[in-house]
């Protein structure tokens, strides 16, 4: 696969090809991080999360790949690894102390959507994941899930949405949290 | 001004700009209830996202590097046949106690060679940068003593196998020579390892799948893990607190996640050379984590 072939996979939100790019690049990537202080860990998440950028940044209709996707991987793998470590020197100059003040109705509430998108079914978990996180158009939704065309996913996101919002909202309402 | 739930949804997946989202701005500071609510719904996609991206970055972590391309391998064959050795013995000495769960986990747990030997020697050179980590990663062959407690666990979707064992300490670990230049002057530390059981705690669900977990302890100062031989390794101190493991259904595949004093840590299946544990920082992770063991 050329650069070109892997890009329209990926902007079909074709995870295939993003196992072949981690795959690919994943020496180069992870060395590239061990030559600069980090663990073998570190540099493991860090060239995910970028390929997890470059993912995102497929789908975006402004996107325009200048370079090799290698070169462009590396570079997010770069600043990526750049901010770990700046966070990571600010963070060891304090204890850690773990005092974030948290908003515990908010929290409760995230509990609550996290427990419901798990119990939604896979399919509906699937088109809301793709539209929302891969940002996949309604035909790319329809190909990639097998439906007869645009419209279907269009219905099918809409009422998977109802039906999630209508499962937080009445757990939300059980714990008393409204009101 | 009227809000239609088209607008809103382009809102909330960032399709709005210019004049619109202007105008949805001004809505949503007139309008406390139709800010409320949006709120709410930035919050369930913002947890759709996470969920997501939690399992774009389980996908690539199950996937296996061939050998040699992480760090570098460069070790040698006659290193390779040396290892592949002292592995047969301690297969040899198991013999099949333990399995684990199904097929495909069999598949994620190569009964090869680890492949980057050299890269598990530990980064003493590199200075402040990687003082948060855990200092050593000891590169060991341990020759675990036969088990004798293969305990099955019933797994299901969300299973919780708690641990309250008793551990029989004292089996002494020979390390065995794994031969690498890299490796050989390191101290090994003193490793004990206990046997115990995993008595399942089944939470009502069932499920064909029936997995075996075998659980060893190996005392060390360190939180690390393992995968070997189709057993999991737990390297630490768990002699003060008791600690619970977890299998989490994520599409799409079986997640193992420790729990040990407060912290949650990600077991991946396809370890197996030690690695260090790093507690589980990802929100939308631990709570689904703390879902879970509440339960």
């Amino acid at each position: 696969m050329n650069d070109l072939e892997i890009l329209e996979q990926l902007k079909k939100g074709d995870e295939k090809a993003l196992d072949y790019l981690y795959k690919k690049n994943y020496r180069m990537m992870v060395k590239m991080i061990l030559k600069n202080n980090g663990s073998e860990e570190e540099a493991k998440d860090v060239y995910q999360e970028s390929l997890i950028v470059l993912w995102q940044k497929a789908h975006d209709p402004n996107f325009v790949l200048s370079s090799k996707i290698s070169t462009y991987l590396y570079s997010i793998c770069l600043n990526l690894w750049r901010k770990e470590l700046e966070r990571k020197k600010r963070h060891s100059y304090e204890v850690s102390e773990g005092s974030e003040i948290m908003d515990m109705d908010r929290d409760e509430r995230i509990r609550i959507i996290n427990k419901c998108i798990q119990n939604l079914g896979e399919t509906c978990r699937d088109i809301l994941t793709y539209y929302y996180f891969d940002r996949l158009s309604m035909a790319e939704i329809a190909e990639k899930m097998g439906f007869a065309n645009s419209d279907t996913s269009k219905t099918k996101k809409y009422k998977c949405k109802k039906e999630l919002d209508q499962l937080i909202k009445s757990l939300y309402k059980e714990s008393d949290f409204l009101d | 001004m009227n809000i239609s739930e088209e607008t809103i949804d382009l809102y909330l997946r960032g399709d709005l700009s210019g004049s619109e989202l202007d105008a949805f701005n001004n809505a949503l500071s007139s309008d406390p209830k139709l800010k409320q609510e949006i709120d709410l719904q930035s919050d369930i996609v913002d947890s759709i996202k996470q969920y997501r991206h939690q399992q774009l970055k389980s996908r690539l972590n199950s996937i296996e590097i061939p050998a040699g391309a992480g760090a570098g391998g460069n070790f040698t064959s006659s290193i390779y046949l040396k290892f592949a050795a002292s592995i047969a013995i301690v297969a040899a000495l198991m013999g099949g106690t333990a399995i684990w769960l199904s097929n495909q986990t069999n598949e994620a747990i190569p009964n090869s060679v680890p492949a980057n030997l050299n890269s598990s020697k530990p980064n003493t050179n590199t200075a402040e940068s990687v003082s948060e980590l855990p200092e050593a990663i000891k590169p060991s062959v341990e020759k675990e003593k036969a088990t004798k407690n293969p305990v099955s666990t019933k797994k299901e979707n969300n299973t919780i196998a708690t641990e309250a064992f008793s551990s029989k300490k004292g089996n002494v670990v020979n390390t065995a020579d794994t031969g690498t230049e890299d490796i050989s002057n390191e101290q090994y530390s003193d490793h004990s390892i206990a046997d115990f059981e995993v008595p399942s705690v089944n939470d009502g669900n069932t499920n064909s799948s029936v997995q075996n977990i075998k659980v060893n302890i190996v005392k060390e100062k360190d939180l690390a893990y393992r995968f070997f031989n189709n057993q999991l390794f737990l390297h630490g101190n768990f002699s003060n607190s008791t600690y619970e493991l977890f299998e989490l259904n994520t599409s799409p595949e079986k997640r193992l996640y420790l729990y040990f004093e407060s912290n949650y840590y990600e077991l991946i299946q396809g370890k197996t050379k030690i690695t260090a544990l790093t507690p589980i920082k990802d929100k939308s992770t631990l709570n689904q984590l703390n879902q879970l063991r509440e339960r």
